[in-house]
């Protein structure tokens, strides 16, 4: 009983939810490793490396809006369109870092619509953010007749397929992004303030907390994740798919969810996130390996999802 | 009649391995009606919840009508015969009194081979409930329509259809007047005769010496004493409660001389409901606003935070200067700072901890170079802590971990910084034990001596009276009268129109 109790003790921790995440993602590897033989090496590790990175970042960009008490279901539609404006603006001026730092541009631009209607309209963020996600994957579909267009520059490519010290540079820039918004949420006024905005709104402006500027920010840096993550995309494949990241959605809330951040604010560290958006990509790459078709991943993505969930009821409860 | 009905003996609880209740007994017989006080965190809400069946037990029996039973959940508590009135209403308002009564139990008909519920019968059954209650009232009615202490009576009533035999009632009065309360005294009173143990918990203790027979005290987890309200006093109680004899709950006034002008209203309107205000606070003084609900009472202290809506005419000044709030955080750098009376909504951050909770009104004082500095974060928040006696396991812990009065002591602490000269605090001590009032009163008392000013909005108005040095009442949105300390406590109740003759007795 003591024992028990001890044990619930420590999981109300903060730190603790990312202490477990950490041990189930190792029991993971250890059993994928026995079953695939090809499953553990260097090079398998940076192949998941590389396919979760795009989602990380935007998994990572999420993770401090959800804290806040927002919510950004846009953020892969804006992965697909900002290929799209890539290759149209390289189309007119022919400079591809112009091209890329416009698109930057439009994704934040996204992301302060998105946080206009939800903070200063007080829009539900839910269905203020599927109303934009809804526009944005039409307006690429329009843009691109529904087509994929190339995007084959060496130069561009690089960021997407070029390595540092054998690192995928998608990976390096993801965990980059993860280092700082960790510094942001913790170390800084701001993140204080962002969880203080999103445990308790009220409270927080009486004590002369600026939520509204704070949740607005952070809608901006999850429509510039968006961005950021459809040029390492463009990058990666060497075109751009009107709806390439559309399908990634449910895998970045599900990672911010598994990894802790609590869906009603206040709650959440980004490297949960990581471990949890490690523990969604490695699963698929696992069962890829060993052969497993990709609707089964769907029902195994599922599972882990559920699980985690009553992993951190549990955990609540306690 | 002295059938125990309820007995829970030896019962022990920890939380993360801190003993909240250690062999604890509680005895109540058939017809009583028991008061169970004790300071918050003395256990008595943790002893209420383990009976009705929210926490369980660690150690410990408890048998109801001389059978063990093991309470699991609030079902198994319910069909043991205990009902719970929490402090909140738990009622539908937008269904009928009927309805709410007979929820758990509606009677049914077959027509056709489907259960219907007879509404006839229903209603009747109702009735006759609440008949015996003495409330005597359309049970048709949508009970939003009812009166506060009709509402509870209604919750009573409900208790009694679902054959509680025990009745759990937390701070019943809470919310209701001097008046009203009596209504519901009276059904009470009708309940207990009907053989029904009550056990009756309240922070005031005229109230438990009127309705109670019996006093059980609990103090730091442990019964601290028991008490037959015929034969024993107030300082009696509260001596067990404290743990040592109480001396005087308010500290001594001081005298002031003439000090300098901290805060003028000169004919300010905010709007149609609070207008006309004119009236002055003086450094170093606490100032004592009381009301009835309604009367503006808790617009004042908002308005003049800076929270929702302008002046519509006159003028607010601030240490002889101009004074238009516009935002907290104007407020905030005027050197303004508010404490709201719902500390749970609007007053913590429930789920960061004691710290960040503690600096976040004034975090800019413990940035270095855009990165919070932590060190210096926990060694104010550690010399806060020691100030107001703030029971806690550490700095780090979790606000929600702590007790209502500890939150409180952090909620004032946390303002006292040299930027801040004026504090605003609506209700001070809502929902805050004796022991932890106790020392807010003094804590305030002797931070005025150092020349904070205190504006206080309270709708208690003992609290007012034993803590102010001057006195201002609204009434309907505007300033009936303002006092000295020559002011008698039922002038200001009068000022504020409350019914002055409707005693408790």
């Amino acid at each position: 009983m003591s024992n028990l109790s001890n044990f619930n003790s420590l999981m109300k921790q903060s730190w603790s939810g990312v202490a477990v995440l950490s041990v189930f993602y190792i029991v993971i590897v250890i059993a994928l490793s026995l079953m695939s033989p090809w499953f553990f090496s260097f090079n398998n590790a940076m192949n998941i490396g590389i396919n979760m990175s795009y989602i990380g970042l935007m998994a990572a960009a999420g993770t401090p809006l959800i804290i806040a008490g927002g919510l950004d279901l846009s953020v892969a539609a804006v992965a697909g369109l900002t290929g799209v404006l890539i290759t149209i603006f390289f189309g007119w001026i022919d400079n591809i870092w112009l091209a890329v730092a416009l698109s930057l541009f439009v994704g934040a631009f996204i992301g302060a619509f998105n946080g206009f209607l939800a903070t200063v309209l007080k829009f539900n963020p839910l269905i203020a953010t599927l109303g934009t996600m809804s526009i944005i994957t039409g307006f690429s579909l329009v843009l691109t007749g529904g087509l994929t267009k190339s995007m084959m520059l060496p130069e561009f490519n690089y960021i997407g397929v070029g390595r540092i010290f054998n690192v995928p540079i998608p990976l390096i820039i993801m965990i980059l992004a993860m280092f700082l918004l960790w510094l942001l949420m913790s170390k800084t006024k701001f993140g204080r303030f962002l969880y203080a905005s999103g445990n308790n709104p009220d409270a927080s402006l009486l004590l002369g907390v600026p939520v509204v500027k704070v949740q607005f920010y952070l809608y901006v840096l999850s429509g510039l994740s968006g961005a950021i993550a459809g040029v390492l995309l463009t990058a990666m494949l060497g075109a751009a798919a009107p709806n390439a990241a559309g399908s990634h959605l449910l895998t970045i809330i599900a990672a911010i969810i598994l990894g802790g951040t609590s869906l009603y604010g206040g709650i959440g560290s980004v490297w949960g996130t990581l471990f949890a958006v490690l523990i969604l990509g490695t699963i698929n790459n696992g069962l890829t390996l060993m052969n497993v078709s990709s609707s089964w991943q769907e029902v195994a993505k599922g599972t882990v999802l559920i699980l985690a969930v009553g992993l951190d009821q549990w955990r609540m409860r306690a | 009649m002295n059938n125990t009905i309820l007995s829970m003996k030896g019962i022990r609880k920890t939380f993360s391995g801190v003993a909240v209740l250690d062999e604890v007994e509680l005895n109540l017989n058939e017809g009583e009606c028991l008061g169970l006080l004790g300071s918050n965190g003395a256990g008595k809400s943790t002893l209420i919840k383990i009976l009705s069946g929210i926490y369980l037990k660690d150690k410990g029996n408890i048998f109801i009508s001389n059978n063990e039973v093991f309470i699991k959940n609030s079902s198994d508590s319910i069909k043991s015969g205990v009902g719970l009135l929490p402090q909140e209403l738990s009622i539908h308002s937008e269904m009928t009194v009927a309805e709410n009564l007979m929820l758990g139990n509606l009677p049914t008909k077959k027509i056709a081979g489907i259960e219907f519920t007879d509404q006839k019968l229903m209603i009747k059954i109702a009735r006759e409930k609440l008949l015996d209650l003495g409330l005597d009232i359309n049970v048709q009615k949508q009970i939003k329509e009812l009166t506060l202490p009709e509402q509870r009576i209604v919750e009573i009533a409900r208790a009694m259809v679902g054959k509680a035999k025990i009745l759990i009632m937390d701070e019943p009065t809470a919310a209701l007047t001097r008046k009203e309360s009596k209504t519901l005294f009276e059904a009470l009173e009708k309940t207990r005769k009907a053989g029904v143990g009550i056990i009756y918990i309240s922070h005031y203790l005229d109230e438990v010496f009127d309705v109670c027979q019996r006093i059980v005290v609990l103090r730091d987890g442990k019964n601290a004493g028991e008490f037959k309200t015929t034969s024993s006093n107030h300082d009696e109680v509260l001596s067990a409660m404290l743990g040592n004899a109480v001396e005087n709950l308010y500290p001594n006034k001081s005298k002031k001389e003439n000090s300098d002008l901290a805060l003028k209203f000169e004919n300010v309107t905010f709007s149609k409901n609070l207008y006309n205000l004119n009236f002055e606070v003086y450094k170093g003084e606490i100032l004592g606003v009381f009301g009835l609900l309604g009367s503006g009472l808790e617009e004042l202290g908002r308005k003049i935070y800076g929270i929702s809506g302008k002046t519509e005419k006159g003028k607010i000044f601030l240490f002889g200067k101009d004074y238009t709030p516009t935002s907290p955080q104007d407020a905030k750098k005027n050197g303004i700072g508010f404490i709201p009376a719902e500390r749970k909504t609007e007053g913590i951050l429930s789920e960061l901890n004691l710290r960040n909770n503690m600096t976040i009104p004034f975090l800019n004082n413990f940035i270095q170079r855009t990165f919070i500095d932590t060190k210096k974060e926990k060694e104010f928040t550690n010399k806060w802590i020691a100030d107001f006696d703030i029971k806690c396991l550490s700095s780090e812990q979790l606000f929600r971990f702590l007790s209502g009065g500890n939150q409180q002591k952090a909620c004032i602490a946390r303002w006292l910084v040299d930027e801040v000269s004026i504090l605003i605090i609506e209700e001070p001590t809502r929902g805050v034990d004796l022991g932890a009032r106790k020392e807010i009163y003094q804590k305030l008392r002797y931070l005025c001596d150092q020349g904070l000013t205190v504006i206080i909005f309270s709708s208690d108005v003992e609290e007012i009276y034993g803590l102010a040095d001057r006195f201002m009442v609204l009434n309907r949105g505007t300033i009936t009268s303002i006092y000295d300390q020559s002011v008698q406590v039922e002038q200001l109740m009068a000022a504020a129109g409350e019914n002055i003759n409707t005693n408790l007795n």
